[in-house]
């Protein structure tokens, strides 16, 4: 319809495909830019980085927002209440103090961080359930591994970790701009399921605990002065879970995409000519799971020359302030030699990711062993399928050929 | 159903919506002038694809700001022909 039309199109079916080529008109002709739906997309790396640290930007405006839809929706006659008891306790949404006061609680919970023998358990698993030719690698592989982690991270076991997993994406959809109506029947049914499973998980491991992380939630809980609830407690657990989830399964699964389209890239990463934490960050750089996290002006302010006022809402486009070329030289192109430097994939300042140690030990394990598995791998004839979603990118479909 | 009938329950819904009379609405008048913002888009966006199968998403809203060109927008999706469910 609209051809030559407004710059931030990020829902035009063609840009859930390939949005950079957006990401590159916004940065090069109005990188801070008032969309047409009132907030303003900032997509340049130094912009990002700038309104990340600056402590008047607040965070948890979604939550705002869903808060009034729920209310709205409830003068309607309709009941999406769970909703915003799941994310109660997501400290992404959160501001200082009490964002600082949970966060430091959930790092100081989170002891076992010895998980490389969990990690390679799962990843033979899945494994060896494949003996196709040709497989979806998403639905077999990368969306799986962050599933079966997670939980055992949780110490939880599930009837389905298939079942886990969509209750997983159905909820990251709470993140994204543009919430429809559908959405909100979606995200409230996977919040009731997530209460009442954490719920009775939780109750469960205050009598029985063990060696896991909700348990380990629970005795610290009690050595705290204000102490969370049972429900807070759940919407941590329920925020780990998804936190950790469709992140991890897009960086495995696109990096794969990625490497195969790249076969000096893949050769070089093969050899072992460069190092795997390097070529973990440049596939992070490259193709940055989380493409979009919002914040809120807490007072009249500028951003690049724009005035931007109280109240409003500015879109962060970490996966194009990673394409930037006045931060990175040739940045459309995948190259494992390049100069390393800060990426924002995992974000910057106080709500750095709490577990990119965890994305990358399994994006790490989980590329070396499907590559020495099938040295062979290849992509198939059959289309490539990308999920459609704003704020945590990833594909919904890829079909390899193990070609054994 | 034809554009004329699309136009009035659109009316309709936004007034409610907006908690006035559905002639207070000005068919021209920008969404966001009226006060609809993306509250009251949810349900609009719901009504709509209810009454034309159309799934329109808040952008659309957004790119086309006023009763009339949204018609006329949600027309083109339907069919060329300009006639509706
Ligand atoms: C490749 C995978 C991952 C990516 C790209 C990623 C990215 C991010 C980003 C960009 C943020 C900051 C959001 C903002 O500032 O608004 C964040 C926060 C967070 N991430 Fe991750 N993440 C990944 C995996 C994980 C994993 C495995 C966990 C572990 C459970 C995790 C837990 C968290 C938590 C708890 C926060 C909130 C921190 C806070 O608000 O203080 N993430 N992540």
């Amino acid at each position: 319809m609209l051809d030559k039309g407004p710059y931030w199109q990020p829902l035009q079916e063609s840009n859930f495909a390939d949005p950079y080529p957006m990401y590159q008109a916004l940065r090069e002709n109005d990188p801070v830019h008032k969309a047409q739906t009132g907030e303003w997309v900032v997509t340049r790396f130094l912009d990002v980085t700038e309104v990340l640290r600056d402590k008047r930007f607040l965070a948890g405006h979604r939550q705002t927002w869903l808060e009034r839809g729920v209310d709205h929706l409830k003068n309607r006659g309709m009941d999406f209440q769970a909703i915003i008891e799941a994310m109660s306790t997501f400290i992404l949404n959160m501001n200082p103090p009490e964002h600082t006061r949970v966060r430091q609680f959930i790092s100081e919970a989170w002891v076992n961080r010895e998980l490389e023998a969990t990690v390679r358990n799962n990843v033979n698993a899945l494994l060896e359930n494949i003996a196709e030719s040709e497989f979806d690698i998403v639905e077999r592989y990368s969306t799986m591994l962050p599933t079966r982690t997670a939980c055992d991270i949780l110490g939880i076991n599930v009837a389905s970790h298939q079942e886990m997993k969509e209750l997983g994406s159905a909820m990251i959809k709470a993140l994204d701009p543009y919430t429809t109506l559908k959405d909100f029947v979606r995200i409230n049914k996977a919040s009731k399921d997530f209460i009442e499973f954490f719920t009775q998980q939780v109750h469960h491991k205050i009598s029985n605990p063990e060696n896991d992380l909700i348990s380990s939630l629970i005795a610290r809980n009690e050595e705290l002065d204000g102490k969370l609830t049972t429900s807070e407690l759940v919407s941590i657990c329920i925020f780990m879970f998804v936190a950790g989830e469709e992140t991890t399964a897009s960086l495995i699964g696109t990096s794969i995409f990625n490497l195969l389209q790249n076969p000096s890239q893949l050769a070089l990463a093969k050899s072992g000519g460069v190092n795997m934490s390097i070529v973990l960050s440049e596939l992070l750089r490259f193709d940055s799971p989380v493409h979009l996290i919002g914040r809120m002006a807490d007072a009249d302010m500028e951003l690049a020359g724009k005035a931007i006022s109280k109240g409003e809402i500015v879109t962060l486009c970490l996966a194009s302030a990673n394409r930037d070329e006045s931060m990175f030289e040739n940045a459309d192109r995948l190259d494992f030699n390049r100069e390393q430097k800060r990426h924002l994939a995992f974000g910057y300042g106080i709500h750095y990711c709490l577990g990119d140690w965890l994305a990358k030990l399994q994006a790490q394990i989980a590329l070396e062993e499907v590559l020495r598995k099938f040295p062979n791998l290849s992509l198939s004839d059959q289309k490539i399928e990308w999920r459609p979603m704003l704020a945590v990118r990833g594909l919904k479909r890829l079909v390899v050929r193990a070609n054994d | 159903m034809k554009k004329e009938q699309l136009m009035l329950l659109l009316t309709k819904q936004i007034a409610d919506e907006l908690r006035c009379q559905p002639d207070e609405i000005d068919r021209h008048e920008g969404f966001q002038h009226m006060g609809l913002d993306s509250i009251n888009s949810i349900l609009l966006l719901d009504f709509i694809e209810k009454q034309t199968s159309v799934e329109l998403n808040p952008m659309d809203l957004a790119d086309h700001p006023n009763i009339s060109s949204l018609v006329d927008f949600i027309f083109s999706q339907i069919n060329p022909k300009g006639d509706a469910g």
